[in-house]
C-alpha cells in the first residue's frame, strides 16, 4: 500500500537550547530497501535513528513509517519497527533465553511466540550459553543475543544502529549475511548506521551522509562515486564533508 | 598516592553531581523544617500542661484530707475543683484524681501504702501530648507524697521521718475508649512506630523504583524495551507494581522481624502482657493503616520511577533516593511529635505530604470522625495520580532515554 516505508522531511533536533543534534534532514527509504546512514561520531545518526524508533521527539519536522506519523501514533508506529540500539545490552539477571522469551512475548504470544524464540536462538547460535545468565556473557555474545530478538520479531522495518559493533571479524561476517537475508528472504526494509563505510557499502541500496546534524549527500553508493569521481564510501565521503567544511 | 587518586575520583562522581548537592541540600532543609515542627510540638505539649485541669473526688473527708487539698491547690496555682463522681470529674477537666476511701488511715498508719485513683482525658495519640497528660499524675503523686510529711505533722505535731509511697492507678480516657494505663502505653508504642515503619518502607520502596529504572538504563536494555509496541504507561506500571511487591516483602520482614522482637519483650515485662492491640484499635484502624501502606507505596514508586528516569546510573539512583527515604521516615516522626490537630485542612494536607496519612488514619479512626478519613485518603489518592502522572509525563519525554541535562550558560 505504501512505496515508502520511511519519509523524513526537514526533521531537527536540539538539545536544551543550544546542542543541535540533527539539523533540518530528509530523505526516504522505499519499502524493502537497506538504508545506511554514515557519519562520524556527533553527527546525528543516533538521534535519527531514535527518533524513527519513537525514543526521543524531534524538536521540528515530520517522520512517517508506513505512513503513520510516529509523532502523533508513537505506539502504532513501533508494530512496524524493531530497533536495536547502539551497545544494546540484555538484562543480567535473565539468561539469553529468557531475555529472548520476555522481549519476544511483548509481540507474541502461543505457538507463534514459540517459533519466534525457536527464530532466535538459532539466530543467536549461542548452544548451551544460552541458558547461562546474561552477567555471564561476553560484549559480542549480548550483541547477538539483542540481535537475534530484533531480527526474530520479523518487524516490518528494522532499525539498526551500529549493528556489528563489539562484535569479532567472524561474528561481523554472519552479522551482516543475516540482515542481507532478513532483507532478501523477508523483504524487511533495513535502516541502519555504521561507523565502517566498507559494511554500509556491502549492505546498502542506497546511503545518506550525515556531518554535524545535515545531509550533505544521498544516494545509491555507485551514485555517490560517480558524482566525487571516488574508487570507495570512505573516499566519497572524505571528498564531500571537504566540500561541506 | 594511588589511593588518593581513587578516592579523589570515587568522591568527585558524587560531588560534582548537581542532582547529588540538590539532594543534600533539600535533606538538610527538609530536617530543618522537621526540627522545627518537633520544637513547636513540645512545646504545645508543655503549654497544654500548663493550662491542665484537675477534677478531684474526695471519698471521704477529714481534716487532713482538706488541709493537703489546700496545700496542693496552692503548690500548683489553684487548678484544683472537687467533683462529686470520678467520670464528671474526668469528663470535665483533663484529669482526675480520686482520693480513696482509707486514704487518712493508710496516711497516719506504718507500713500502709498510699493509693490513689487518677483518670486522663487524652484528646490526641501524639506521643508528645498524651504523655505530658499522664506524666502529670505522677507529677502530683510526687507532690501528695511531699505534702504529707507536713500535712501530718503540722496537724497531729509529730515528727514523720520518712515519706510514703503514693501510687496511681491510671486509666485514661482516648475518646471514648477508657485504657488501662498499660494499653495506654502499648498503643501509643505502636502508634509511634507505625508512621516511622510506613515511612521506611516508602522511602525504600522509592529507592527500589529508582534504582530498577537507572539499572535498566546501565544494562543497555531499557531503549529496546521502550521501543517495543507497548506503552510506555504499561511499563511504568509495571515498574511501580515490582517496586511495591518487593517492598510489601521487604516491609513484612521488618514487621516480622519487630514482632519477634517486640514479643521478646513483652513476654519479660508483666505490665505489657495481655495487650491485644488489634482489639485495642479495631480492625477498621488495622485495614485504614495498611491502606495508608498501599497509598504511600505507589506513590513513593512513581517519585523513585521520577527519580530513575532522570539519572543516567544507579549510584546517583542511590544518591537521590536515599535521602527521599530520610525525607519519608522524617516526616513520617515528625507528624507523631507535632500533634496536629484533627480538622479538614490537616487531613487534606496529610494527604497531599503522604508520610503523616497512618498518623490521621489512626487519630481520625480512634475518633470516629469518618469524613477526615475520607478527606485523607481523596488527597492521598489524588496525590498518587498526580505523581504516577507525572511520572508518565517523564517516561513520554526525550529524559528517559538522555537523561537530565543541566547546561550552564557562560556569560562572555
Amino acid at each position: 500500500m505504501f512505496a515508502d516505508a520511511v519519509v523524513v522531511i526537514n526533521l531537527v533536533k536540539i538539545y536544551g537550547e543550544e546542542v543541535i543534534g540533527v539539523d533540518g534532514i530528509s530523505f526516504t527509504i522505499k519499502d524493502g530497501e537497506i538504508y545506511g546512514l554514515i557519519g562520524p561520531n556527533g553527527s546525528g545518526k543516533t538521534t535519527t535513528l531514535r527518533i524513527i524508533s519513537t525514543l526521543i521527539k524531534p524538536s521540528r519536522g515530520e517522520v512517517y513509517v508506513y505512513g503513520i506519523d510516529i509523532i502523533k501514533e508513537p505506539l502504532r508506529a513501533r508494530n512496524m519497527i524493531s530497533y536495536l540500539p547502539e551497545e544494546a545490552g540484555a538484562y543480567r539477571d535473565l539468561s539469553g533465553y529468557d531475555f529472548m522469551r520476555f522481549m519476544l512475548s511483548l509481540r507474541f504470544s502461543g505457538e507463534r511466540l514459540k517459533k519466534a524464540i525457536e527464530e532466535a536462538a538459532e539466530i543467536a547460535d549461542l548452544g548451551g550459553s544460552l541458558k547461562r545468565p546474561v552477567r555471564t556473557y561476553s560484549k559480542g555474545m549480548k550483541r547477538i543475543l539483542a540481535l537475534s530478538t530484533v531480527l526474530a520479531s520479523r518487524a516490518r522495518l528494522l532499525i539498526l544502529d551500529e549493528p556489528t559493533t563489539g562484535l569479532d571479524v567472524e561474528r561481523s561476517i554472519y552479522v551482516r549475511d543475516l540482515i542481507r537475508k532478513y532483507n532478501m528472504e523477508y523483504g524487511a526494509t533495513i535502516l541502519l548506521s555504521s561507523h565502517n563505510m566498507l559494511e554500509v557499502e556491502y549492505l546498502s541500496t542506497r546511503v545518506g551522509l550525515l556531518h554535524r546534524g545535515k545531509m550533505i549527500a544521498e544516494g545509491t553508493v555507485q551514485e555517490l562515486k560517480d558524482r566525487t569521481g571516488a574508487r570507495s564510501l570512505e573516499e566519497v565521503y572524505l571528498r564531500i564533508k571537504g566540500g561541506a567544511g | 598516592m594511588v589511593l588518593k587518586t581513587l578516592v579523589t575520583r570515587e568522591i568527585k562522581v558524587f560531588i560534582k553531581n548537581p542532582a547529588f548537592i540538590l539532594s543534600i541540600i533539600l535533606l538538610i532543609s527538609a530536617y530543618g523544617i522537621i526540627g522545627r515542627i518537633i520544637s513547636a510540638g513540645v512545646e504545645t505539649a508543655k503549654g497544654e500542661q500548663i493550662k491542665v485541669r484537675i477534677g478531684v473526688v474526695l471519698e471521704e473527708k477529714t481534716s487532713l484530707i482538706e488541709v493537703l487539698l489546700s496545700l496542693l491547690n496552692q503548690t500548683i496555682g489553684g487548678k484544683i475543683n472537687v467533683f462529686s463522681s470520678a467520670s464528671e470529674a474526668t469528663v470535665e477537666n483533663d484529669l482526675s484524681i480520686v482520693i480513696p476511701r482509707g486514704f487518712t488511715e493508710n496516711a497516719t498508719s506504718a507500713g500502709k501504702p498510699l493509693y490513689l485513683r487518677a483518670g486522663v482525658k487524652v484528646d490526641s495519640v501524639s506521643p508528645m501530648s498524651s504523655q505530658a497528660k499522664v506524666g502529670l499524675v505522677a507529677s502530683i503523686a510526687s507532690l501528695i507524697q511531699n505534702l504529707l510529711p507536713t500535712v501530718v505533722g503540722t496537724l497531729y505535731n509529730v515528727n514523720v521521718p520518712s515519706q510514703k509511697i503514693v501510687v496511681a492507678e491510671t486509666s485514661i480516657l482516648l475518646y471514648n475508649k477508657v485504657l488501662s494505663g498499660s494499653e495506654f502505653n502499648a498503643m501509643v508504642s505502636f502508634i509511634t512506630l507505625i508512621p516511622m515503619l510506613i515511612g521506611l518502607v516508602i522511602g525504600i520502596n522509592a529507592a527500589y523504583a529508582a534504582q530498577s529504572t537507572a539499572v535498566e538504563k546501565v544494562e543497555k536494555a531499557f531503549e529496546m524495551l521502550l521501543a517495543q509496541p507497548i506503552s510506555r504507561r504499561s511499563v511504568l506500571v509495571a515498574k511501580i507494581i515490582g517496586s511495591l511487591v518487593a517492598s510489601l516483602m521487604t516491609g513484612a520482614a521488618y514487621l516480622a522481624g519487630m514482632f519477634l522482637m517486640l514479643s521478646g519483650f513483652m513476654s519479660t515485662t508483666a505490665s505489657a502482657r495481655g495487650v491485644d492491640l488489634i482489639n485495642l484499635l479495631g480492625i477498621d484502624t488495622i485495614i485504614l493503616i495498611i491502606l495508608s501502606l498501599i497509598i504511600g507505596l505507589f506513590c513513593s514508586g512513581a517519585i523513585g520511577v521520577i527519580l530513575g528516569s532522570i539519572v543516567s546510573d544507579e549510584r546517583i539512583a542511590g544518591a537521590l533516593s536515599a535521602p527521599i527515604t530520610f525525607l519519608f521516615v522524617g516526616f513520617g516522626l515528625a507528624t507523631i511529635y507535632m500533634d496536629l490537630p484533627l480538622n479538614a485542612l490537616t487531613a487534606a494536607a496529610a494527604g497531599a505530604a503522604i508520610a503523616p496519612l497512618p498518623y490521621i488514619f489512626i487519630s481520625a479512626s480512634l475518633m470516629g470522625t469518618h469524613s477526615f478519613i475520607a478527606i485523607s485518603a481523596a488527597t492521598g489518592i489524588a496525590t498518587c495520580i498526580l505523581l504516577i502522572a507525572l511520572a508518565l509525563i517523564m517516561f513520554n519525554r526525550d529524559v528517559i532515554i538522555l537523561g537530565l541535562r543541566f547546561t550552564w550558560r557562560r556569560k562572555m
